[in-house]
Order: C-alpha cells, then structure tokens, then sequence
C-alpha cells in the first residue's frame, strides 16, 4: 500500500477543506463519489472495487474542498490493509467525514458509523441504497436515527442523484461546526449490541414476497441449479459478444469500409501520387490509411463495444461475487480465491485493469498467480475480435478450440504455479452483495468510458504497428531478416515466413499479433498454430509496464520469458502432431 | 462440531469463533443462531444465512467455528 501514500500528499494544499468519503464495500461509495467530483471511477458491485483510494474536487463545496475517497472498510480496526488506510487518511487533519451506510443492511453497517461518531472529526451519514430497502419492504426512522447517532443523516439514491445535493450542503455546514461537540456516552458500551439496539429502535420490516432478483440470486447460491444458471450467463455472454459483434461488423461496418471508406481513400490517394512505395505505405497491402480504420474500428471495436456491455451489466447486477463464491472450490487448486474470477474476467477485456485489480487479492501469492496467468492465457477483446475475424469465418470450432486451449493452459499454468509460488491462499470470506437490476445511466456511462479509453489507448499504437508493417513489407526488409525466424516460424510452427510480422507486432497489441495473419493465405492448420502461438505469446506493451509497475522488473521479464517460451512450445507441438497425422 | 461438518437442516447456535475481525463485522459471532444456505462443491465455501444477507465462508475459517444444533421442540418442519 505504501505507494498511495504518494498519490495523496501532494493534492493537500494548505487551507483546502479536506473530506472523507468512507463506508463499508459496496454500500454505493464510488457512485457517490463520482456524483460529487465529477470524476469517473468505476464502481462495481463487489467489495474491493475501491482498492486504492482516488480523490477530487467536491462540486459544490465553498473553498474547493477535497474529498478523498477512501477504501471500504467494516470497522477501524486495522486489521485489513483498507482499513490501515483509513487509519492513516483519518490521521490527517480532516474537516469532515461523509459516511455512506446501506439502508438493506443497517445492522452491520453501523458497526463503522460508531467507530467515527466517537471521533472528533464531525461526519454526515449518507443512508443510500433505500430504493432498495424500500423494495425488500424496509422502513427507517430518519429523525431517530440522527438523535441515537447524534449526527445528520440524509437518505439518498447514488445511482438517481437523489439527496446528494443536501449531502453536499450539510457536509459543508458541519465542516465549520469545529467539533466541541459529543462524548457519546461510555467506551466500554459493545458495538455490536449497541448497533442492534438502534436498528430495533429505528427499522421496522414489512415482510415483502422476495422479487424475482432476490430468489435468482438466491438460486445462484446453491449448486443446484447455480451452476446450470452460471453455464447460461457464460454462453448467453459468448453469444452477445461473438454473434453480436459478427453481425454488426457484417451489417454495418464491413460494408462501410468495403464500398465506402476504402474505394474513397483510394481513390483520393491516386489523385496524389502514383503507384509506388507512398502508394503503398497509404493505401497498400498494409497501408496506414485502409487499416488504420479496418482493423481496430471495422474489425475490432463491436466487439470491443458488446464485451464492456456485457461485462459492465455483469459487474453491476452483483453477479460476479456469487460466480467466485460458486468457484471457489475449483480456483483454490489453482491457488488462488473464489474473488479473483473478477481479475481473470476483466483481464478478458484488458489485462491492465485486471493486474490492478489484483490488488484486493489477500496475498502476493494470488496476485502473481492472476497476474501470469491473465497474462499468457487469456486473450484481451481486441485479440478475441481478431481470432473471431480469423477463425470465425472458416471454423467456428476452431475458434472455440483456441478458447479451449485458453482453459487448459490456465489450469494446468495454474497448477504449476501453485506448486512453485509458495505461499498461502487465505480462504474466502464476504458477504454476498444483494442482487440488482443495472441502472441504464451508469451503465452507459461506464461502458461508453471504457470505449473511448480503448479507442484512445489502441488508435496510436495500431498505427504505429501498421506503419512498421507496411515499412518492412513495401522495402523488402522483411524477406531479409526472414531467414533468421525461418528454423521457428516455417520449419517448427509450420507457418510461412511473413507470418513472422505478426509475432514482431504482438509485441505492440496482442490484437496485432493475430491480424497480420488475415492477409496471408493460410490453411486451417496455420491459422489455427498462429492464433494459438498469438494468444499465449508476450504481454503486450502495456501489460509489460503494468507489469513492472505492480510487481518488479524481474517478475515482468520472467513471465514474459514464460510466455513466450509456452507459445513456442505449445504452438510447434499442435503443428507437429497434427502434421505428423496427417502424413500417417 | 466444526460448521464445515454441520449437515444438519435446523438452525444451529455458534458458539465459537476463532478471533478475527472480518467475521465480527459481517455479523458472524458467537450466540449467532441461523441456518445453511449451501456448501458448494470440491472443498468450496459454505454459505449460512446473517440476518438477512448470505455469508460465504471459505473451508478453513468453517473448520474453526464451532456450531451446535438447536433442538426444535415441538415444531413442525
Ligand atoms: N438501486 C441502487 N443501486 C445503487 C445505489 N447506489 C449504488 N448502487 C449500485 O450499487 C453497486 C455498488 O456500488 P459501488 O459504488 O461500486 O460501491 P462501493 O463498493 O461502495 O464503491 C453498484 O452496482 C451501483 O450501481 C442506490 O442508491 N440504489
């Protein structure tokens, strides 16, 4: 944790009101703090999305207030790293405290607001969640609870913007209350007992028949039929995502390129120049100009677009927790907990967010399992768009091969790594968030965030990588450094020697590694080795800095050594095989 | 006997728990009288029901807690 430690003393500046955002997990603390920054974090329905803290400029708050959003935590005790940070952050000198509590689960949540009630700093409550509580037929006492806590508590609904502007302004007229404020009555009185004494005094609970949200997620509690309905989101996804993009790629963007975008850029290319080395470098077999635009927005991007759809709506409905409760058992042999599904599932969009995500695993041990392990295995959505415009159209069962091989290279990798990282997996512990129906205006937000951030990170290095392509094939260099690769890429893996541009521009983005090849002639066999060799081979880039960011230069460099010695080896062993019986 | 061993359908009382933070907060105490929820397959957590939300707790912790039955006179299941 230390190094977060560095993110927050330079944005005190002297004079500047400080808040606190704080809370238990998942009691809606990343919504509210994005409504009252205007900063976009992602917030997600599963404890631990808030693993390190963010903070930003309340709107609203006179003298530009700082609000610092602190990881979820259940009490002040100190005995996790989150709330080692709290500790830390209330150490400094702080204005005022805006404590989020969850209205569905008052009983535990207060546990925290009576560790901060007996601090000197004022605080706020924030009751959210009470559309929800209302749902499942739960009342509150406002007015009772402000008197027993002996602080202003204000009902809110994050997600529908709803008391957030009262919370602002209540917040800023505490924070001038310079506390010679309440000694709430003795010490020694138990947390726990005192904590159902209020919600006895304060809640009353009508019985409601349980929606259909609440006996689904009920119903995914049990292994019969949670795994049944857990088999049903997987292929429901697979369908959304690959049938999905199939078709709006098909309807709208291939026509778009093919009759539109590419006969233009050709034809104003030609008014320019001639036939020729800048011809081509434009508009040639790798021109800048054509896949610039084809492969990250006509091939890659629905795909892109349908995968942060799907995984936004799977991230906010409070699914995922439930999977990883529900896959506990299967992933500790692979040593790591049942939560880590989260990393591993993000890392199917991009292995950057999942790496960090790592961070609220327990141990270092299950950080450097994920991490490995998303970084050989699993194929980010811009390599999933390419394999599907490879495969996809020769063989559907070659494409759900490579997923195939995806799973097992994760599990036995993961039984390896088990045996040679030591250390210990902590068994899971949390509590299984309430299920719920996304709110559509997150929802876009998020998922329109995420498409713009990997427009914005794939647009440059794409045309970077294209413009060595072109460069390399248009001047002849590549036919000359080909003999080199020729004992690996022609004699062991099978391919021809120009498939060997797709391995040097994997290095850039995975995606690249795979698209090169849809301009060769290939057989089923070759497409097949090359998108296998893709899929496990380097860490892109990026992944590499996140890598050396989150671990150590040396752990990055082993696991890109792994990896690329995995692709080789596995690639020139399925080429081998299959060639071998073939000629039987 | 350990609440990983617990098979029965009735509600049982805790009455030990090993001394850890997270467990007190999420409600998971001694005196705490509830049910099962689920075990989950190949060695996977147990679920038992806290108040009114599910707590998922892994096999090690579950071997540590000690649960007992408790006799329902008289009622009908
Ligand atoms: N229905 C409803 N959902 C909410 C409300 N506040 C937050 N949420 C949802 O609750 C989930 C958890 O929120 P998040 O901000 O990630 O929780 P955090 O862990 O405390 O940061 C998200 O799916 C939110 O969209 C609310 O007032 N009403």
């Amino acid at each position: 944790m230390d190094c977060h430690h560095e993110e927050i003393k330079p944005s005190f500046q002297d004079g500047q009101q400080k808040f606190l955002l704080m809370g238990n997990p998942n009691v809606g603390k990343s919504v509210i703090f994005s409504r009252l920054t205007g900063k976009q974090v992602l917030t997600a329905n599963y404890a631990g999305t808030t693993v390190s803290f963010a903070s930003g400029e309340m709107i609203g708050s006179k003298g530009k207030g700082m609000l610092i959003d602190v990881p979820g935590t259940y009490s002040l005790q100190a005995s996790s790293q989150a709330e080692e940070v709290a500790i830390t952050l209330l150490k400094e000198d702080v204005d005022a405290i805006i404590c989020v509590l969850d209205a569905t689960n008052l009983e535990r949540n207060l546990l925290l607001a009576l560790d901060l009630v007996k601090l000197k700093t004022p605080v706020v409550f924030a009751l959210n969640l009470i559309d929800i509580a209302e749902r499942k037929g739960i009342t509150i006492d406002i007015h009772k609870l402000e008197a027993l806590l002996e602080a202003p508590v204000i009902p809110t609904i994050a997600i529908r913007n709803v008391g957030l502007n009262k919370l602002v302004s209540t917040c800023n007229k505490i924070a001038r209350m310079t506390s010679e404020k309440k000694t709430l009555e003795e010490e020694s009185i138990d947390h726990v007992k005192k904590a159902r004494d209020i919600v006895t005094a304060v809640e009353t609970v009508e019985d409601r028949s349980p929606t259909f949200f609440d006996k689904l997620g009920d119903w995914a509690m049990v292994p019969f039929p949670g795994i049944p309905i857990a088999l049903v989101m997987l292929i429901l996804s697979l369908a959304v995502v690959v049938g999905g993009g199939k078709g709006l790629r098909a309807i709208i963007f291939l026509p778009f390129l093919n009759d539109v975008y590419t006969p233009f850029m050709t034809w104003v290319v030609s008014h320019f120049v001639t036939e020729g080395v800048i011809y081509g470098l434009l508009v040639g077999e790798f021109g800048v100009l054509i896949k610039a635009f084809e492969w990250p927005i006509a091939l890659i991007l629905p795909y892109v677009f349908l995968f942060y759809i799907v995984l936004s709506i799977l991230e906010d409905s409070g699914y995922l927790p439930r999977l990883g409760v529900l896959m506990d058992g299967l992933l500790r042999k692979i040593g790591v907990q049942g939560n880590t599904i989260i990393p591993f599932i993000m890392g199917y969009g991009c292995a950057v967010p999942a790496i960090i995500g790592t961070r609220a695993a327990t141990t270092k041990k299950e950080r450097l399992v994920v991490a490995t392990l998303v970084t050989l295995a699993i194929p980010c959505t811009a390599q999933t768009g390419a394999f599907i415009a490879l495969l996809g159209d020769h063989s559907m069962i070659l494409l759900i091969l490579v997923f195939l091989v995806s799973f097992v290279v994760i599990f036995i990798g993961g039984l390896i790594l088990n045996k040679i990282i030591k250390g210990k997996v902590d068994p899971i512990l949390i509590e299984v968030p309430n299920l719920l129906v996304p709110n559509g205006r997150t929802l876009l937000k998020k998922f329109g965030y995420r498409t713009k951030h990997f427009m914005i990170e794939a647009e440059i290095p794409m045309i970077i990588g294209i413009l060595i392509a072109a460069v390399a094939i248009e001047t002849g260099l590549l036919s000359s450094t080909g003999e080199y690769v020729k004992p690996i890429v022609v004699d062991w893996l099978g391919l021809p020697e120009e498939a060997s541009i797709a391995l040097v521009l994997g290095i850039i983005r995975r995606e690249l590694g795979v698209l090169p090849l849809l301009q060769l002639d290939l057989s089923l066999l070759q497409m097949f080795v090359g998108s296998v060799v893709a899929l496990l081979y380097l860490p892109c880039m990026s992944v590499f800095a996140v890598l050396m960011k989150e671990f150590r230069l040396k752990v990055a460099l082993l696991i890109t050594l792994s990896t690329i010695v995995f692709a080789f080896l596995i690639g020139g062993i399925i080429n081998q095989t299959v060639t071998f019986l073939l000629n039987l | 006997m350990s609440l990983y061993k617990y098979k029965g359908k009735n509600r049982f009382i805790i009455k030990e728990v090993p001394n850890n933070q997270l467990l007190t907060s999420l409600g998971v105490t001694v005196g705490l009288v509830t049910t099962i929820v689920s075990k989950m397959p190949l060695g996977g957590p147990i679920l038992i029901h806290v108040g009114k939300r599910q707590v998922a707790l892994g096999k090690e912790i579950a071997d540590h807690i000690i649960v007992d039955e408790v006799k329902e006179i008289g009622l009908p299941s």
